[in-house]
């Protein structure tokens, strides 16, 4: 690295760009820095220049009038207490209150936690249960990819050099919705992941039909994943213990945990996913029945 | 490359060059000679470095010097006014809620933060707050109970 690190506070996504592409590699975008500062102090990542994102207006709100447009940059602590989150994806305010401790909630970002692409990012499984798009920009223009195609592979992303994260969109979910996220800790904070999922669910607008499922973990495999043949269980049916027991199999099933040192054991951990996913879906499914009946069946 | 930041420290405006990667805690102890923030983990994970930084609680290890350009930040040595000491300070004594005392002043900022927010928190609402401060002595009853008894010792 060079002598002297240089510190940029950019207010626009452009400036920003304009920042990387200049100094490429010799850069590191910032966000909340809770994981990049420790990497930087632990000697994994070299000093570098500094662009920092938190001064850039456009990417710390949250907006839309139909889809929920949440900025790369808007902080942990606003998701997990943003009324409008907490109505109408409250598995995303779940992941969010949970997220490190309020010290990590009031410095970390979404952007943040999905960029550093670990296996237990905790609000990819909602992001993926949303059927969020992430939108990334870089010198060349925008480009928007599913949330569930972001991350590849442990602490690595679909982000190109010279891009960067700049927002989320999820679309507006089906009046008779509910959601739920559960992270299974041995601590209340601050402690590894053993298994973390979220469950959304979308209910026939007239009958109690589940039209849409989604089922994603965390820690369950070498990146966050949806499990689609426990969704496609779920789909079309009214729930029951039985199916809730039949899902939540599938949903072993399609998970890839090993015996790991810091998480537990593969046995324990295909244990706890079976329990979580049966309880998360009922319980989903218990919040979208709690929404009112009615409107157009197309509404799914 | 070194930047001159202007900021408020404990209601005194302060003025100090920092390089980019400098942290609050680093500014703090070895600069300032603020050696109340305590250095615990250094990866945020203790909270023994909790300061207030425009009232909300950061971990001052993860926090870059250079990022507090005008902002208002309260260490533990911020609490007593005037030889008084703060009602939580003083419900920490009367409740014996420290040992070591070495997480004590991060644990005082995070209860201060939460007690700005919310006067009369719950106990679920005082462990939700005050989970991110680890203390390896008291197992935490007496700090909860000090936490909810402060506001009632006026201040």
């Amino acid at each position: 690295m060079m002598n002297g690190s240089l510190y940029f506070e950019p207010t626009e996504i452009e400036e920003a760009l304009e920042l990387l592409s200049r100094y490429g590699n010799d850069a590191k975008l910032m966000a909340g820095g809770t994981d990049l500062i420790i990497d930087v102090t632990e000697g994994r990542v070299a000093e570098g220049h500094i662009i920092d994102l938190m001064s850039i207006d456009s990417t710390s709100k949250i907006t839309g009038e139909n889809d929920l447009c949440i900025g790369a940059t808007v902080l942990l602590d606003s998701i997990e207490h943003s009324p409008r989150i907490i109505d109408e994806f409250q598995m995303l305010s779940e992941a969010a209150s949970v997220v490190g401790s309020w010290q990590i909630r009031v410095l970390g970002t979404m952007g943040g936690n999905m960029c550093n692409a670990l296996p237990c990012a905790d609000t990819a499984p909602p992001l993926y249960a949303a059927d969020a798009v992430i939108e990334i920009a870089g010198q060349s223009g925008r480009r928007v990819v599913p949330a569930e195609s972001f991350i590849l592979a442990p602490r690595k992303n679909v982000l190109k050099p010279g891009e960067m994260l700049v927002g989320f969109r999820l679309p507006k979910a089906p009046r008779r919705t509910g959601s739920v996220f559960v992270k299974h800790i041995f601590r209340k904070a601050l402690d590894m992941t053993i298994i973390s999922l979220a469950v959304a669910v979308s209910l026939d607008a007239r009958s109690d039909v589940i039209r849409r499922a989604r089922v994603a973990l965390g820690s369950a495999a070498p990146t966050p994943i949806r499990t689609r043949h426990a969704e496609a269980v779920l789909e079309g049916n009214m729930l029951t213990e039985e199916l809730a027991r039949e899902a939540a199999d599938l949903v072993v099933g399609e998970c890839r945990v090993h015996d790991s040192p810091i998480r537990a054991s593969a046995e324990y951990r295909r244990d706890v996913i079976r329990v979580l996913a049966r309880r998360c879906i009922h319980e989903a499914v218990r919040r979208a029945g709690q929404r009112e009946r009615g409107g157009s069946d197309n509404e799914v | 490359m070194r930047y001159e930041i202007t900021c408020n420290v404990n209601d005194a405006p302060v003025k100090i060059e920092v390089e980019p990667w400098d942290t609050l805690l680093h500014v703090l102890r070895d600069k300032l000679g603020l050696t109340g923030t305590k250095y615990g983990c250094g990866t945020g994970d203790c909270g023994a470095c909790t300061v207030l930084v425009d009232g909300e609680p950061y971990v001052a290890c993860l926090t870059l010097a250079v990022r507090m350009k005008g902002r208002r930040i309260e260490t533990v040595e911020g609490l007593a006014k005037e030889g008084v000491l703060h009602p939580l300070q003083r419900a920490f004594i009367e409740y014996g809620a420290l040992q070591c005392g070495y997480c004590t002043p991060g644990l005082l900022m995070a209860a201060k933060a939460l007690l700005a927010k919310n006067p009369h928190p719950t106990r679920a609402d005082v462990q939700i707050a005050i989970a991110g401060n680890i203390c390896r002595c008291t197992g935490y009853k007496k700090v909860i109970e000090a936490i909810q008894a402060a506001p009632t010792l006026g201040g």
